[in-house]
């Protein structure tokens, strides 16, 4: 019996996959797809190495597992999937609609503020960026996950900031 | 001989001459800063010293440190290796003040050389053609006046120069003087040494240089020449042994050059002499370089020499074990530099923990590296990582095997150029060998082939990974077998019965333990 499963990356990329066993075989078929394919994952070692066989043919892929997915890298290539079981497409939309209420927007990864594009008050629309963040030497722009009215902005350019601090509180409509 | 010697330097050289040093059974010292505590380098010596901070200024370039450490634990020698102190002739100086010997030419020769208005000046006087241009610019009026005569374009460069940096393009008489200006400043802080001088600026080119070797008794050979017209922004990607364009006759044309220089400048210890080459065959002294070069296994894997190995050898008094007729020339070899710098954006130069590094091998392919599991790479150094070569019987065949070590290659973590160095390597004209300096500048980084393919992989092993009934963090099991599965063998049988635990491939190293 096959199970249907979604795989997303970022907010709007994804893809239906179904997967079956058969008789200690596992086969995978892309929904838009005919064809069923023979895979294999098996660790290498001990490492984050593994080797995965689609219909045979081995490719060498690096895999971390984290809550809700995994992290792939292949070739020059790092994708973040989450993986779950698949859903009507009228529910996941509802299931993946931005929370409404007061929601946090927290630094990714510790570095310092570049420039602050919003305050308390200001009406922003969701992909607006509302603070710029540098680290490692690279400036990242944090952009509103949905329309809202800002809260609360506790940090200032210039300042140091660490992983997961709160940066921006946004009242979403 | 030496019966100790400190390698004054990290990465991938240090633990190259650390290497020549075993071969040659002289004990090895290494030396290390506060980010470079578990390096290669450092394991595979018989010694290590911590010398200060990650800041090489503080460490790698502090040489008052760097000798008490020599002097305090019994060196007889110093190697600079590449890079930092290496053409410092005030360090080499203070090396043999300190009662050591300098792996490398004498100060005497360091200078004359290093400035490169000097050198220009001995070449001429040495009989090489040498590109057209002028001695050391004075004022600015008298400058553009020159650059005039000589004709744009040209290269405003410092005499200090080096490594691509202050070094100028001038296409005409009224960018001049900014440009002149900006190099200037630029080769003060760089190098200490404001000084300038113009060269034309040639064009198309090929950037040829002879590998010599000298001892201190006279011998002075040319070990072939290298092809390393494969740059971008001046700095070399790819290397070759020998080159598509050089015919028997002008080899020996080139080397009798480069000796003839080697021996105005009174030189000893390995050395390479730069040369622009036109398209008609005719060729201009460029500079030389007073140190072992990055690209030297070329020149090795093609003529059989250890150049590491044998410039120790000469440093410490010996004849060369070898005259030019005695060299073979063999085959083909190409290097890549595999850099990490990030060529799908911009060449930023990418840092971080490399999870996962995995050099390549098989016949033909020689891996210089440093790499490990685990490995920082740092904003502190240079973005080398690892230089791959291979050799063939022919460059066809070298290159078969370059593209396929690139292909095996696996660094997770950080951004490398290997993408692009495989595109290059696929380029009809280079395939052909026909490019020159200007190649890269054309044949900018494509975009990707196979994504979708890749994606779809990707996904399958995510779906694979989470359904496969493994732990979200943690320990993790064999997910879905490929059908037919098989039970590891129980390896504590041996345990039980001997009360050792399971034999261990390791070599017994460092000797002394």
């Amino acid at each position: 019996m096959a199970q249907k499963y979604l795989i997303r990356r970022g907010e709007d990329r994804e893809a239906t996959f179904e997967l079956r066993q058969e008789g200690g075989i596992t086969l995978v078929r892309r929904e838009d797809s005919d064809e069923w394919k023979v895979v294999g994952l098996e660790r290498v070692g001990d490492s984050g190495l593994y080797l995965l066989m689609i219909d045979n043919r081995p490719t060498e892929i690096y895999l971390e597992r984290r809550r809700g997915g995994a992290d792939v890298t292949i070739g020059r290539h790092t994708f973040s999937y989450d993986v779950g079981p698949w859903r009507p497409a009228g529910r996941r939309a509802k299931a993946g609609a931005p929370p409404s209420g007061l929601v946090r927007i927290a630094a990714p990864m510790t570095g310092s503020i570049v420039e602050v594009r919003c305050a308390p008050g200001d009406v922003v629309v969701s992909g607006q960026v509302l603070l710029v963040m540098e680290s490692m030497k690279m400036n990242n722009e944090l952009r509103s996950p949905a329309d809202g009215t800002v809260e609360a902005v506790p940090v200032v350019a210039g300042a140091r900031v660490k992983a997961n601090e709160l940066l921006v509180s946004l009242r979403t409509i | 001989m030496f019966k100790k010697v400190l390698v004054a330097n990290r990465g991938e050289i240090a633990l190259r001459i650390v290497r020549a040093l075993r071969d040659l059974d002289i004990a090895s010292v290494a030396v290390y800063s506060d980010v470079d505590r578990q390096s290669q380098h450092v394991r595979y010596a018989d010694e290590a010293h911590f010398i200060g901070p990650a800041d090489a200024r503080e460490s790698y370039l502090n040489g008052d440190r760097i000798i008490s450490v020599a002097k305090a634990c019994g060196a007889d020698a110093v190697h600079p290796g590449y890079g930092f102190l290496a053409e410092n002739a005030d360090f080499a100086e203070a090396v043999a003040r300190a009662g050591l010997t300098f792996i490398g030419p004498s100060p005497e020769s360091m200078r004359m050389l290093g400035d490169k208005i000097a050198a220009r000046k001995l070449a001429m006087e040495a009989g090489l053609p040498v590109v057209p241009g002028s001695p050391e610019i004075g004022s600015m009026p008298e400058a553009v006046a020159l650059a005039t005569r000589i004709g744009f374009p040209v290269m405003v460069k410092a005499a200090a120069g080096g490594g691509g940096r202050g070094i100028r393009m001038v296409e005409s008489a009224d960018e001049f003087e900014d440009a002149a200006a900006r190099a200037m400043q630029e080769a003060q802080v760089a190098f200490g040494n404001p000084a300038l001088y113009i060269e034309k600026h040639l064009s198309p080119v090929r950037h040829i240089e002879v590998q010599i070797i000298a001892d201190q008794f006279g011998n002075i050979v040319p070990i072939g020449e290298r092809e390393c017209s494969i740059q971008r922004r001046h700095q070399k990607l790819i290397e070759e042994c020998p080159s598509v364009v050089v015919s028997p006759e002008l080899r020996r044309s080139l080397g009798r050059h480069a000796v003839r220089l080697a021996r105005a400048a009174n030189y000893h210890n390995v050395g390479t002499v730069e040369f622009l080459l036109l398209a008609d065959g005719s060729y201009y002294f460029l500079e030389m370089n007073t140190r072992l070069q990055v690209e030297h296994p070329v020149t090795e894997l093609m003529t059989g020499t250890d150049l590491v190995k044998d410039q120790i050898v000469v440093a410490a008094g010996q004849e060369l074990p070898y005259d030019e007729t005695e060299l073979l020339m063999r085959g083909w070899a190409i290097e890549c530099r595999i850099v990490a710098e990030d060529p799908f954006n911009n060449f930023l130069p990418s840092v971080g923990r490399v999870v996962l590094a995995r050099e390549p091998a098989g016949p033909g392919i020689r891996v210089e590296s440093a790499l490990y599991d685990g490995i920082e790479v740092t904003p502190f150094y240079d973005s080398l990582l690892a230089k791959v070569t291979a050799w063939g019987r022919n460059r066809e065949g070298a290159r078969q095997r370059m593209k396929r070590a690139l292909a095996e290659f696996r660094v997770v973590g950080v951004a490398t150029n290997i993408p692009y160095l495989q595109q290059i390597l696929d380029l009809p004209d280079f395939i052909e060998g026909t490019f020159d300096t200007g190649f890269l500048d054309r044949h900018q980084v494509a975009v990707e082939e196979h994504f979708a393919s890749q994606e779809e992989a990707a996904q399958i092993a995510a779906l694979l990974l989470v359904t496969g009934g493994e732990p979200e963090e943690g320990h993790l099991t064999n997910g879905h077998r490929n059908g037919n599965g098989y039970a590891r063998p129980a390896n504590d049988w041996r345990e039980r019965m001997t009360g050792l635990a399971a034999a261990r491939g390791m070599g017994r190293w460092p000797k002394s333990i």
